[in-house]
């Protein structure tokens, strides 16, 4: 008996060490699927905010008619701007939520928009994650979906990306005024709601079954009709615009369109 | 003592009787209740019907060029079908709203497609928020009933309604044309969703990309082949969203496309799973 609790004795620090050491490993490899998952969403962010910053400098050559030198320096600086942005929006979302990240990622294997990743020196195995990462309007937007349905989470981040306001870029676009910004920001704010009118346009044409000739006093009768705000996802957006049209349709319409608009008002505008 | 022991039970029983009147008149109100949503609901479905039968038909005549006596015959085909429709939905309204008596009894008015409606046992003219709100769209044959607050939408489609518009509506209210007329007419009804989706699209891309009006052709029969093809019952905004949303369009890239613009071409893949 006095045998046995000895050998009892002796044998539990080495139960203990086993356990201690099946955690680190644990850890470690969640450490690295971490570390993997972080430099894909620092690239996925950087790449999209890269692609939307081109479009934006093509836009200012555009309307204030840069010179190539001036487009050259605002495309080098840009890129700056976003890279070390990405840095804070990466460690604001990886590394700061580490403990809601590594309760959902379990797996060595991991989709990043739909692009599918291994942990490196790992094996690929059956449990996955699949992350989204998305940019709507200025909010930053993850996703994480684990294989284990309970393990799901979406994060916002709340944290404005406004290049255009960032000094070395204003310090650029010298000597640009204030008053050309806002006429900047006005044209901005035009093509964005066009492309809401648009949306709405595509979809009541389809419903009203408009003939060709009814389709420009419909665009006339839409543009004259909407104010209200027409930022951010275009899905919400152009429900909300058509939720604040009027209930008589332009006179151009015929008698059984007039009729049913109310119905495909209702049926559009409401979720 | 006997007499306060009487006295005792003698309230006790009136107070039984009070609570069970109270509860016979709460079951009455929301009885009625009920019943006023279902029939403002039916209307709003006929009404609905109606108006489908009669602008569809005008889109026929409007198209092949017909004389209004031409379509005489598909209308009041179409009208059957329709009145056929109709009438097997006071079942699935009274589906929707059972189990949901508490939250019948506590809203006092409700919204049937956007119009406001007040239970007339409640005094006032004031409409209080929430309301109770009913989408009933007999073209894509939805009956839905969303109560306010969280999670508590209860949602229905009617079934029947949707096997007759869809399936019997359509070959009944063309049954009368010729074949050629028919096919004619099917054929431009596809083509004509087909183009307005990708309206919508183009739309977002012309925005999106920055596309000149150049590109803006190209764009469009670029996506022609690879959208998805649109889907019957939901409404057109939903069918724009699910081919910006098609992950076979970004499986290729665009030859005419800047590198400025194929960069975000690219990079819009990420924004897709949120909010468009």
């Amino acid at each position: 008996m006095k045998y046995l609790f000895i050998m009892l004795c002796a044998l539990l620090p080495a139960l203990s060490l086993g356990q201690d050491s099946s955690d680190a490993t644990e850890l470690t490899l969640n450490e690295k699927c971490i570390k993997r998952i972080a430099e894909e969403v620092k690239t996925e962010i950087s790449n999209a905010y890269i692609g939307k910053m081109k479009i934006l400098v093509e836009r200012y050559e555009d309307f204030f008619e840069l010179a190539p030198d001036k487009v050259q320096k605002l495309e080098v600086l840009s890129k700056g701007i976003v890279e070390e942005h990405v840095k804070v929006y990466t460690h604001e979302l990886v590394e700061e939520r580490w403990n809601s990240v590594s309760r959902v990622v379990l797996g060595t294997t991991f989709f990043i928009n739909g692009r599918k990743c291994v942990v490196e020196g790992e094996e690929e195995d059956e449990l996955f994650a699949e992350i989204k990462i998305g940019i709507v309007g200025e909010v930053l937007i993850m996703s994480i979906n684990s294989q284990e349905s309970s393990a799901a989470m979406m994060m916002n981040v709340d944290i404005k990306f406004e290049p255009t306001k960032h000094p070395k870029w204003l310090k650029a676009i010298a000597p640009l005024e204030q008053g050309d910004l806002d006429r900047f920001e006005d044209h901005l704010d035009k093509l964005e709601r066009d492309r809401i009118l648009g949306v709405v346009l595509a979809a009541i044409k389809i419903d009203l079954r408009l003939s060709d000739d009814q389709l420009e006093p419909m665009q006339e009768w839409l543009e004259s009709s909407v104010s209200s705000q027409t930022k951010g996802s275009v899905h919400s957006a152009a429900m909300k615009v058509i939720g604040e049209l009027p209930d008589e349709l332009p006179e151009e319409m015929t008698q059984a369109q007039k009729e049913i608009w109310p119905f495909i008002k209702a049926r559009l505008s409401t979720r | 003592m006997h007499k306060n022991v009487l006295l005792t039970l003698m309230l006790c029983l009136s107070a039984a009787q009070l609570a069970a009147q109270d509860e016979d008149e709460t079951e009455k109100i929301r009885d009625a209740r009920i019943e006023f949503l279902k029939q403002t609901t039916l209307e709003e479905m006929r009404a609905g019907l109606r108006n489908e039968v009669n602008l569809r038909l005008d889109d026929i005549r409007r198209h092949l060029k017909l004389e209004e006596e031409a379509l005489r015959k598909p209308h009041i085909l179409a009208k059957g079908v329709a009145r056929k429709a109709v009438n097997s939905l006071p079942n699935s309204m009274q589906k929707l709203l059972s189990g949901q008596h508490a939250r019948i009894d506590q809203l006092d008015s409700f919204i049937v497609n956007g119009r406001t409606y007040q239970h007339q046992d409640v005094a006032g003219s004031s409409t209080p928020e929430p309301a109770l709100q009913v989408l009933a769209d007999s073209t894509k044959g939805w009956l839905r009933v969303q109560f306010p607050g969280g999670n508590s939408t209860v949602r229905q489609s009617a079934k029947r309604v949707n096997e007759l518009t869809e399936m019997e509506f359509w070959p009944m209210a063309l049954k009368d044309l010729e074949e050629e007329q028919s096919d004619q007419y099917t054929q431009f009804e596809s083509t004509r969703q087909k183009s307005g989706i990708l309206d919508g699209v183009v739309s977002v891309y012309k925005f999106e990309l920055k596309l000149d009006e150049e590109q803006e052709v190209k764009m469009r029969n670029f996506l022609f082949d690879k959208m998805p093809d649109p889907k019957e019952r939901v409404t057109s905004l939903d069918n724009i969203r699910a081919a910006i949303k098609h992950e076979e369009i970004y499986e290729s890239s665009p030859a005419f496309l800047s590198e400025a613009q194929l960069t975000q071409w690219k990079a819009m893949q990420s924004t897709l799973g949120f909010g468009w």
